[in-house]
């Protein structure tokens, strides 16, 4: 059984999927970014495979230009929800809800 | 000089204005007096035009000047300007509303003494003259009409002046309603008009090809209504003897000089257009109308019911004439009536004012001695009306009826309905002046009858030299002295000939003429020598004028409120519930989206991923199909 | 990849054993019952299309041109250097710059706040 493309593709979809089924369902803002970051890492695996397919560096570029995006907004990300749980520890994303209609 | 044709309705127009902001400071008579010389400046510019329209005519060109003030609507091709036409027809119109109208704002500053409104009437009035000559000088119907409306809406105000009144409250909306069932044909008219013919404007109307048939007999018969309505012919008369309720100078004007002959006015500009079916009607209802009219004028005791139910006969003499074709006998009747039913109406003001506000014939009696003006210039009216010659009345009501006779379809059976109508004329106007001016005194002890003022007694001699001499426009013995048609005749493309040998035309002269002393005789014996027993002549069906009124207030409060309900309910429920319901369907719309607006980050994320989602979905259909 | 295992997931580890977040989610407590409805859907939907599409396209879409080959090995870095210095080197230092505005964020943010007081006496020329 040879392992193409395909396969890895379906792991970065499967990867995608988890993450965003995550982020809709995890209240806890924590948890949350990590399912985000589960998110870009499924994409960054889905750009690794078609550049190795199609013979293209440009994939690999995006790689990493997304990675170090990713690491950024974990670095703030992480800084706003240490600072928002050290004063309340029981936050989840559900406490913003001012704007109902 | 023809040019100044915008001031004649605008010297009447600055007097209300005048009147308007500054009358109850001016006080009485001042107002009175405004209103008067701008009446009368009015008449002094329309003599001018008038002047300068005969010398427009010198070589050969055409009699009529066309004055645009603005372009009132223009929409798409219908054009409509805000314009005057000053032509044979307009100008005569306008002077004689001018002139009559001016004498009726000096009688009124006597009559209207010591009035608490004073200055309110005479704006009042000034409007209505500005509205008259809006509607006489209009250059298409759309002009005219703005005055058409303007003189219902005086009319109503004048009517119901005295409006503490309830009856005089009444009759004024009443007057109003009816009039609008009139203004509903002339819309209508109009719209027909514009659709078959591509204009409003009466030039272009006169020279258009005639319309299909029955687009003619329809617009024209809806025309007629709109004259039946303003000029109080069957069924549309109910409200003119109501209408007595305003002052006697309003009765006077409105509905006896002007306002009333706008309807003859109406159908005569749009000859054109008349075609010969319609026109048969038009002479059979103004023949009905004159009858009847004269039936119940019989059997009235209200001096100024009987003066009432006179115009309306003699309304109807003017649209039998137009049924049969002779317009210009029409006007002329029209000009001498004014003269004689004003002179009528301002002398019976007169005696009224001169009684203490008393109006029933039967406590007057041997007035002549008391008012010998009035009653002089009273007995010249009546024997206008009645159609003695010389005076004015002879002549334009002869004409009339020899144009019945001559009427193509059932001439000599209009002629008939004209005579006895001539007949009961000069009975009843003859038992209106003996019971006031002569027999003996029936008026209470503390009644001291007088005469009026000069303001009043002035115009009252002015229309009596009118009603004597104004058979002299028009005198048929001589076709030169036919001064009238010679001048009206640009406006008509058929112009009405006489086809009756001079034999005939003298034979059926001399048989009105001693029907109209057959008249005079019958009231004479009954009233004045009493030889003949008064109990059977005033029967309580034409004293109440055979119920006509009663069976319109019947039908209209019972049967007709409750349609009227039902159709209001259904507006109010059908109409009213469906835009209604479109507003609670949004509201409902809302509600139910409502909870989609939650606040929650995490809902709307998941309206991002599904989004998200669905356009992957969109965009890769062709892909995987 | 190092600098992922290394120091994201590292972060990570660290800001959860700060915080002590190991409690599972209470599910029943969910306030928008819908939510889970729809990111189930979400999931489902998600991926059967990606699914679909991994399956079914075989030929590339877009017909955009290779930016550089690829070779396995060492080729692949010198490759890879070679794009991000050349094609993108624009976007390459904005990325670091945006790298340093993180850094000073964090730090900002990290700091316990001062109490007003202090800061208003810190001002020169107030006395």
């Amino acid at each position: 059984m040879e392992i193409t493309t395909g396969w890895y593709l379906v792991l970065g979809a499967l990867l995608f999927v988890i993450g965003g089924t995550g982020l809709l369902i995890r209240r806890n803002p924590l948890v949350m970014l990590m399912c985000v970051e589960l998110m870009l890492n499924g994409v960054n695996l889905s750009f690794v495979a078609f550049a190795r397919q199609l013979d293209d560096i440009g994939g690999q570029t995006v790689v990493f230009f997304v990675l170090v995006v990713a690491a950024a907004e974990v670095v703030v990300g992480l800084g706003l929800v240490v600072a928002i749980l050290r004063r309340q520890p029981g936050a989840t994303a559900d406490d913003l809800s001012a704007l109902r209609g | 000089m023809v040019e100044l044709v915008w001031l004649v309705p605008t010297l009447p127009l600055f007097g209300f204005c005048l009147l308007l902001l500054t009358g109850h400071l001016l006080g009485e008579p001042r107002a009175g007096w405004i209103a008067t010389i701008a009446a009368g400046a009015s008449f002094v510019v329309t003599l001018v035009v008038f002047v300068g329209l005969l010398g427009k005519d010198s070589h050969g060109g055409e009699r009529s000047y066309e004055f645009i003030l603005f372009e009132w609507l223009p929409a798409g091709s219908l054009k409509v300007e805000a314009g005057f036409l000053v032509d044979p027809l307009s100008i005569t119109m306008a002077l004689f509303v001018t002139g009559v109208g001016a004498l009726i704002h000096l009688y009124s500053i006597g009559y209207m003494h010591e009035d608490p409104k004073y200055s309110k009437f005479f704006l009042y009035l000034n409007l209505f003259l500005f509205s008259m000559l809006m509607l006489v000088f209009g250059n298409n119907l759309v002009v005219t009409f703005l005055g058409w409306e303007g003189v219902g809406a005086c009319s109503y105000f004048l009517i119901s002046f005295w409006h503490e009144r309830d009856s005089a409250a009444t009759a004024g909306k009443k007057a109003f309603v009816t009039n609008r069932v009139g203004d509903w044909g002339f819309m209508i008219a109009t719209f027909a008009i514009w659709s078959a013919l591509g204009t409003v404007t009466y030039t272009e109307i006169s020279h258009s090809p005639a319309m299909s048939a029955a687009t003619g007999t329809a617009v024209s018969l809806l025309l007629f209504v709109a004259a039946a309505g303003k000029s109080a012919q069957l069924p549309l008369y109910v409200w003119l003897p109501d209408a007595m309720e305003g002052p006697t100078p309003v009765s006077a004007m409105v509905h006896a000089a002007t306002m009333v002959t706008s309807g003859v006015y109406l159908l005569v500009r749009m000859n054109s257009v008349l075609t010969d079916d319609a026109l048969l009607v038009i002479a059979v209802v103004g023949g009905a109308t004159a009858l009847f009219a004269a039936l119940c004028a019989v059997a009235q005791h209200d001096i100024k019911k009987v003066l009432a139910y006179s115009t309306i006969s003699q309304l109807g003499y003017m649209f039998l004439a137009i049924g049969s074709g002779a317009y210009v006998a029409a006007i002329f009747h029209v000009i001498t009536h004014a003269f004689f039913k004003a002179l009528l109406f301002l002398g019976s003001g007169s005696v009224i004012h001169g009684m203490h506000d008393e109006q029933d014939m039967r406590k007057m009696g041997a007035l002549r001695v008391a008012m010998p003006i009035t009653a002089g210039t009273f007995i010249v009216g009546w024997l206008a009306i009645a159609g003695v010659p010389p005076f004015a009345g002879f002549w334009s009501k002869d004409e009339i009826l020899l144009a019945a006779w001559e009427q193509k379809n059932i001439g000599p059976l209009l002629w008939a309905v004209g005579l006895v109508t001539a007949l009961l004329t000069a009975y009843y106007m003859s038992r209106q002046v003996i019971l006031v001016f002569f027999g003996e005194q029936r008026w209470e002890e503390d009644v001291h009858p007088h005469e009026s003022a000069w303001t009043m007694t002035a115009p009252l001699c002015v229309l009596a030299v009118a009603a004597i001499a104004g058979g002299a426009i028009n005198l048929p013995l001589i076709k030169d002295w036919l001064v009238l048609e010679h001048f009206l005749e640009p406006i008509f493309h058929h112009p009405h000939h006489f086809s009756s040998g001079t034999a005939t035309k003298i034979v059926l002269a001399i048989i009105s003429v001693v029907a109209g002393l057959i008249g005079i005789s019958i009231a004479t014996l009954v009233w004045l020598m009493r030889r003949i027993p008064s109990d059977n002549l005033e029967p309580e069906f034409l004293e109440n004028a055979m119920y006509v009124d009663s069976t319109y207030a019947r039908v209209v409060g019972g049967v007709g409120t409750s349609s009227f309900q039902k159709t209001a309910d259904f507006d109010a429920e059908v109409v009213d519930g469906t835009v209604n319901g479109v507003g609670r369907l949004v509201t409902k719309v809302g509600q139910l989206i409502q909870p989609t607006q939650s606040g929650y980050m995490r809902n709307y994320a998941v309206g991002v991923a599904i989004g998200a989602l669905a356009i992957v979905v969109v965009l890769a259909w062709g892909l995987l199909l | 990849m190092i600098v992922y295992a290394g120091a994201i997931v590292v972060l990570f580890l660290f800001v959860i054993m700060l915080l002590g977040v190991d409690r599972a989610q209470n599910l029943e407590l969910s306030i928008l019952p819908i939510q889970r409805w729809a990111a189930l859907v979400f999931a489902a939907g998600s991926l059967v299309i990606l699914g679909a599409l991994i399956v079914v396209v075989n030929e590339p879409v877009t017909g955009a041109e290779a930016m550089g080959g690829t070779a396995s090995g060492d080729e692949n870095v010198r490759l890879l250097a070679r794009s991000l210095f050349s094609d993108h080197v624009y976007a390459f230092e904005l990325t670091s710059l945006l790298l340093v505005i993180a850094v000073i964020g964090a730090v900002v943010l990290a700091r316990k706040p001062k109490d007003i007081q202090s800061a208003t006496i810190e001002e020169p020329g107030n006395n």
